[in-house]
């Protein structure tokens, strides 16, 4: 093979070029590989100025081959994305004109060394980001330990406090006049209230530090239910709200931890009882549905506003939702009633309107009834 | 303040690739506590907007405006630490680019605006093929979906996902915006239940405040 023939081979199917020849009219009669990979496979008998983006409409033929000196250029890929060429144009002895295009190589080197520095950036963000959460997490970690031991250590004083003041109440009834009685009385139900207060955060701090272990039995769900409705009356009582039972079965067993699922009735139920007006209703409905033990607690109070509903489960995130008879209230139960539901890979929901009561569901894995 | 000298410089350095300077600038700003959303609005947007226009007259080149996408994508994430600090609202957005979209800077303020006002803003990026999208609406549920068009030709596609969504999320809320609507279609989205037209992140901060 001759060398002209090489190298117009090489140009012809390898080099990152545009090469066209082009009529008078602007029309292309040839093009190399490079220029159909770029362009679109058919630009032979188009139109250059269909192949470049003219924006403004500023691009005449005459100006392109009067330009001298690559003239910068738009040109559309077939995925429809610009790229820019320099274009030269270069008459012929045979009448046609042959138009070169090609890249800036600055310019892509700068692009690469951009690209490189970002890649380089990001993994550098991404290695601070990994070792901030670490320390996140050892940090919570603190916290909750710190938190279990002030609770641990306050509850005793606090108790004394607590009985002491029982104590007194009735050594001194004869001796004390209303007023001072009623100190004594303000004494115990604010004691009472920090040692349920210093219980629930120890709870939550065991909980949330992964040290609590469920401590798994079997034993029947409306057993426990029925027993919890029981100690829950007297609240219902206090505000003539009463509590039912609504199910078909005649026992509901599952493997769990009677404990803490003890404290999740307890806390939906004292909810319902405290955030309800005097008068209503409480249901308490036992389900067994798609393999799982399904319990909900139906309420007639005042709802809670859809806007709200994102905050429940959240550590002491209250409502604008109030006790409706001066009850306490430190926003920790639902949050810990979740955790203790999500550890038996169970799930729990609520579903409420404002105005329209609530209802809380919450799912436990079921055994199968024997 | 960014002043026009600011801007200018920073311009400069932008076209030029000189990452340290824009970043020293965007700190500059930071330190002065000059707001996020006019960062967002006075340096970035306006440069990108110049970009466009010396582009169109072919006075700079497709690589050139890569750089300096890629430089002002990279100087948003500089601001996240300023971002987040605000309430959570426990609400969801989710921010797309349609189908065969590539322009990708303005959906992604927009996500950073849901942001900044408490709800967390997914963003999806450029091209995002519908099926990506309609999972993502089933597996987040946003409260609202965010479309981005940016070329008019990309109208057809708007139209065809707006169908989309309807058909399989007849409840979802849906806005659209950006910049193809500068040069119409805004009677496009009248022909459309329920879809809401936004076209500045003003307006888009306002329907943010407004809604519950
Ligand atoms: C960068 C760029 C590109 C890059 C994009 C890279 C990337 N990572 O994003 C690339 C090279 C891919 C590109 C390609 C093309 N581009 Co271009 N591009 C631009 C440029 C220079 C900047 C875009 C930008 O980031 N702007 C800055 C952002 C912040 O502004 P914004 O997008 O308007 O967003 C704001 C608002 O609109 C609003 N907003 C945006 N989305 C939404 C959504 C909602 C819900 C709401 C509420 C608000 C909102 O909020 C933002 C903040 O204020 C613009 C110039 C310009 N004027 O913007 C041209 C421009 C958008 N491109 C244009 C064109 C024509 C194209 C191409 C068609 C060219 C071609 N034929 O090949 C292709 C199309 C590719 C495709 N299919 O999408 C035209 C569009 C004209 C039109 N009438 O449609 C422009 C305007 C350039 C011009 N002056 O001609 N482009
Ligand atoms: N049954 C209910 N009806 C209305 N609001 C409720 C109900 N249960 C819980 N809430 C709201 O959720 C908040 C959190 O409940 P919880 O975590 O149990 O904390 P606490 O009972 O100490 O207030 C309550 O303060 C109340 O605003
Ligand atoms: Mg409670």
């Amino acid at each position: 093979m001759k060398k002209s023939a090489i190298l117009n081979k090489y140009v012809n199917e390898h080099a990152s070029i545009i090469m066209m020849l082009m009529d008078e009219r602007g029309f292309v009669k040839k093009s190399n590989v490079f220029a159909e990979r770029i362009l679109g496979a058919e630009i032979v008998g188009k139109n250059i100025r269909n192949l470049i983006l003219d924006f403004t409409g500023e691009l005449s033929l005459d100006k392109l081959l009067e330009s001298n000196g690559p003239l910068l250029l738009n040109v559309k890929t077939p995925e429809n994305l610009p790229e820019t060429f320099y274009f030269s144009f270069y008459k012929t002895d045979d009448e046609l004109t042959l138009v070169l295009g090609e890249q800036s190589e600055k310019e892509n080197v700068k692009l690469r060394q951009e690209l490189l520095a970002l890649n380089n950036e990001l993994n550098n963000l991404s290695r601070e980001l990994y070792k901030k959460n670490t320390e996140l997490q050892q940090m919570n970690e603190q916290k909750n330990e710190f938190l279990g031991v002030a609770a641990h250590d306050l509850r005793n004083p606090i108790g004394l406090v607590m009985s002491y003041s029982d104590y007194l109440q009735d050594e001194l009834r004869d001796r004390l006049n209303d007023e001072e009685m009623d100190i004594l009385k303000t004494l115990e139900s604010q004691s009472q209230f920090m040692l349920d207060l210093l219980n629930e955060l120890l709870d939550f701090a065991r909980i949330e530090s992964g040290k609590v272990k469920l401590d798994m039995e079997v034993f029947d769900l409306l057993q426990l239910v029925s027993k919890s409705i029981r100690l829950n009356k007297p609240f219902g009582d206090k505000k003539d709200i009463r509590i039912d039972i609504k199910t078909a079965l005649d026992s509901l067993p599952v493997n769990a931890d009677m404990g803490k699922i003890e404290q999740v009735m307890n806390n939906l139920l004292s909810n319902a009882v405290k955030f309800s007006e005097a008068g209503t209703n409480v249901e308490v409905e036992l389900k067994e549905k798609g393999g799982y033990a399904r319990v909900s607690v139906k309420d007639q109070g005042p709802g809670i506003p859809e806007k709200e509903l994102p905050l429940l489960f959240k550590t002491f995130s209250k409502t604008s939702v109030r006790p409706t008879a001066d009850e306490k209230s430190t926003g920790l139960g639902l949050a810990i009633v979740k955790k203790i539901i999500d550890a038996h890979a169970g799930s729990i929901r609520v579903e409420s309107k404002a105005g329209a009561g609530s209802e809380f569901i919450f799912l436990l894995p079921a055994l199968g009834r024997k | 303040m960014i002043t026009d000298q600011l801007y200018n410089k920073y311009f400069e350095a932008l076209l030029d690739g000189d990452r340290q300077a824009v970043v020293a600038t965007v700190n500059h700003l930071i330190d002065q506590e000059v707001g996020i959303r006019q960062i967002y609005k006075d340096l970035f947007q306006r440069a990108l907007y110049q970009v466009g226009e010396l582009w169109e007259h072919n006075k700079l080149s497709v690589a050139t405006e890569h750089l300096a996408t890629s430089l002002v994508e990279r100087q948003m994430s500089m601001v996240y630490p300023y971002m987040f600090s605000t309430e959570r609202k426990g609400r969801r957005a989710v921010v797309t680019c349609l189908a065969n979209e590539y322009h990708q800077v303005g959906a992604r303020m927009v996500a950073d605006i849901f942001e900044m006002n408490g709800w967390d803003g997914y963003f999806l990026g450029a091209n995002t093929p519908q099926s990506e999208v309609l999972s993502m609406i089933s597996e987040r549920k946003p409260d609202i979906i965010a479309l981005s068009v940016s070329v008019s030709f990309n109208f057809s596609v708007m139209k065809e996902m707006v169908d989309l969504i309807r058909e399989n999320f007849p409840s979802q809320s849906i806005i659209v915006g950006g910049q193809a609507f500068r040069w119409g279609g805004q009677n496009l989205i009248k022909n459309m239940d329920e879809v809401k037209l936004i076209l500045s992140l003003e307006e888009l901060e306002s329907f943010i405040g407004n809604y519950n």
